[in-house]
């Protein structure tokens, strides 16, 4: 009967996770619908099983290891937090070029986009700096399949994911972009190669669950301090990379906002 | 039902009514920090990711258990242990989860008398190369389509090669817990009830020591630190095998680590995608609570090495 219930109570536990959309903090939209359709199984089984052995006294033996189930059941329900700052902010990797301190720069060189052409004048990026790690980032770049067609940006300032923003500019893309008023959403983080450096715009990006997560972020340019861990959406024009391949945004205007319902892009 | 069960089912609801009670409190004083709070987050994700696959595999093992004889099992491979060991492998590419699937449905396989060898073949085989774990890969490696046949063949020799080392090593010895079931034929929904969610408790039970120990790894062990050192090929082929068994990726997702690790040698990273599924710290914990102490200290090493001698093989040859 015990291990019955316990089985349902994972199942409810699971409901709760679907219903109030705490899922999304620890599992990507692959794995969310497999949730859905497991939960009322688990429910439906576990108390089956429990009426049924209090009914017929029959027992299903499971022994010490069912309280182990409690560690999972306490985590999802006590205000799960998703991953954000510390996690953008580790370095994921070292250097890989012993250079890398040599190109590290306390803030971005003031940088200046033509409104008019969309050309960018100064910063310490530009067409032919576009080689991402060779100068010793430790920041993502994009992964995948690269896109042979960008989504249309539509507004004015156009939203754009984290994400698609370091596609677009450390490929070969700035110019679908450029001298576009654009918008990004994110959380503040430090840059892991620079912690004293200016803050970055961060988003992980995750695939099955939050334990594969990789961060992807933005070097914030001409952007006024904000505390770390903070959502909020940015408001500016696109730059390109500097030299060692790290996307940077120029900023006009921040705007903190609430942390976002899917804090996790895919 | 015993009195200390009673006594843990009535701790239960006490616990996760006060934890939903306290919630207001949680980010003030009942706060463990960045660190902590990640810590949680990607415990909790481990275990979460794999329940709907360990549902899965244990609605596959209870299915066998309850509706299908021993002697129907039996006959789907070959009769000879050594030819059984590749079929079992080849096999694998039918069950479309990750490995926390594929040990209980393996341990199923046992108790109605397949070979332990082809059983624990299929174990290793099926979150290896199964198609969703393969078109993923191919997803993560967009334009080097060299890593999903690379991955296709190291997966495959490696657990194949363990099967039958097995084979030899154990001379077809039953592992414990895998007697065959007593269960009678008449009752057959109460028995794939019953089996189901035993099988599941004491599963996803196991499942949290290894999610545990994973997050622990993930935010305490900074992964740059291995990084340092993999200047030379085998240090990073070393580095990266460590760090699939560290990490605990679901099979379906890892390759996406894998193809950030753009420091790392491809063979090296193909090392980490043969590793990964096979051998690591969730997969140890589930392990010893299905078949025991004494199996894993035996298997985890064996499959460790096997795993590591195939990735460098197979990638030497296809990935250069």
């Amino acid at each position: 009967m015990i291990p019955g219930l316990a089985v349902a109570l994972v199942g409810l536990a699971l409901l709760r996770l679907i219903i109030t959309g705490e899922a999304a903090f620890f599992v990507g939209p692959l794995v969310r619908p497999l949730l859905v359709v497991t939960a009322p199984v688990l429910v439906g089984m576990g108390f089956w099983q429990a009426w049924d052995a209090l009914r017929r006294r029959v027992h299903v033996h499971t022994g010490k290891v069912l309280a182990l189930l409690l560690v999972p059941l306490a985590i999802v329900v006590a205000g799960p937090q998703p991953l954000g700052e510390f996690t953008a902010s580790r370095p994921a990797r070292a250097p890989q070029s012993p250079t890398a301190k040599l190109t590290a720069q306390a803030s971005a060189p003031p940088v200046e986009v033509d409104p008019a052409t969309g050309t960018v004048h100064g910063g310490n990026g530009g067409a032919e700096g576009n080689e991402p790690n060779e100068f010793g980032s430790t920041r993502n770049t994009a992964i995948g399949p690269e896109p042979t067609s960008f989504p249309e940006l539509s507004g004015d300032p156009a939203e754009i994911g984290v994400y698609d923003y370091v596609q677009r500019t450390t490929g070969a893309h700035l110019a679908t972009i450029a001298g576009r008023r654009l918008a990004l959403v994110g959380f503040v983080s430090r840059d892991p190669d620079h912690p004293d450096g200016p803050w970055v715009i961060a988003r992980l990006k995750i695939w099955c669950c939050a334990a594969d997560a990789l961060p992807f972020m933005v070097t914030a340019v001409h952007a006024p301090a904000v505390p770390y861990g903070t959502w909020v959406r940015v408001t500016g024009t696109a730059l390109p990379p500097t030299r060692a391949g790290d996307a940077q945004f120029k900023v006009d205007s921040v705007e903190k906002i609430a942390q976002p319902e899917d804090p996790y892009t895919w | 039902m015993s009195r200390r069960q009673t006594t843990l089912l009535g701790l239960g609801f006490v616990v996760v009514t006060l934890l939903i009670a306290l919630r207001p409190a949680r980010e003030t004083w009942l706060s463990l920090g960045p660190r902590g709070d990640a810590f949680l987050t990607i415990a909790g994700a481990i275990w979460l990711q794999a329940v709907p696959f360990l549902a899965l595999g244990v609605a596959v093992s209870a299915a066998i258990a309850a509706f299908v004889p021993p002697r129907i099992v039996a006959r789907l491979l070959p009769r000879r242990a050594a030819a059984a060991v590749p079929v079992a492998g080849a096999a694998g590419m039918l069950l479309p989860g990750c490995e926390c699937a594929s040990v209980p449905t393996s341990r199923q396989l046992m108790r109605s008398g397949v070979h332990p060898a082809a059983a624990l073949t299929f174990l290793l085989a099926a979150p290896a190369i199964n198609p969703i774990v393969l078109v993923s890969t191919a997803v993560a490696y967009a334009g080097r389509p060299s890593m999903v046949w690379a991955r296709f063949g190291a997966g495959l020799l490696a657990a194949v090669a363990i099967g039958l080392v097995w084979l030899v090593v154990d001379r077809g010895r039953p592992l414990p817990g895998t007697e065959a079931s007593t269960h009678e034929q008449t009752r057959r929904w109460s028995t794939f009830r019953d089996e189901f969610v035993g099988e599941f408790a004491k599963a996803a039970g196991w499942l949290v020591i290894g999610a545990v120990v994973a997050g622990i790894i993930k935010v305490f062990l900074p992964v740059s630190w291995m990084t340092v050192l993999a200047d030379t090929w085998w240090l990073q082929v070393l580095a990266l095998a460590v760090l699939a068994v560290a990490v605990a990726l679901c099979s379906e997702a890892d390759a996406f680590m894998a193809a950030s690790l753009t420091g790392f040698s491809p063979t090296a990273q193909l090392v980490f995608l043969t590793v990964g599924p096979m051998v690591d710290v969730k997969l140890m914990a589930m392990q010893y609570g299905a078949f025991g102490r004494r199996f894993v200290v035996r298997f985890a090493p064996l499959t460790f090495v096997v795993c590591v001698a195939s990735g460098l093989l197979v990638g030497s040859l296809l990935l250069g």
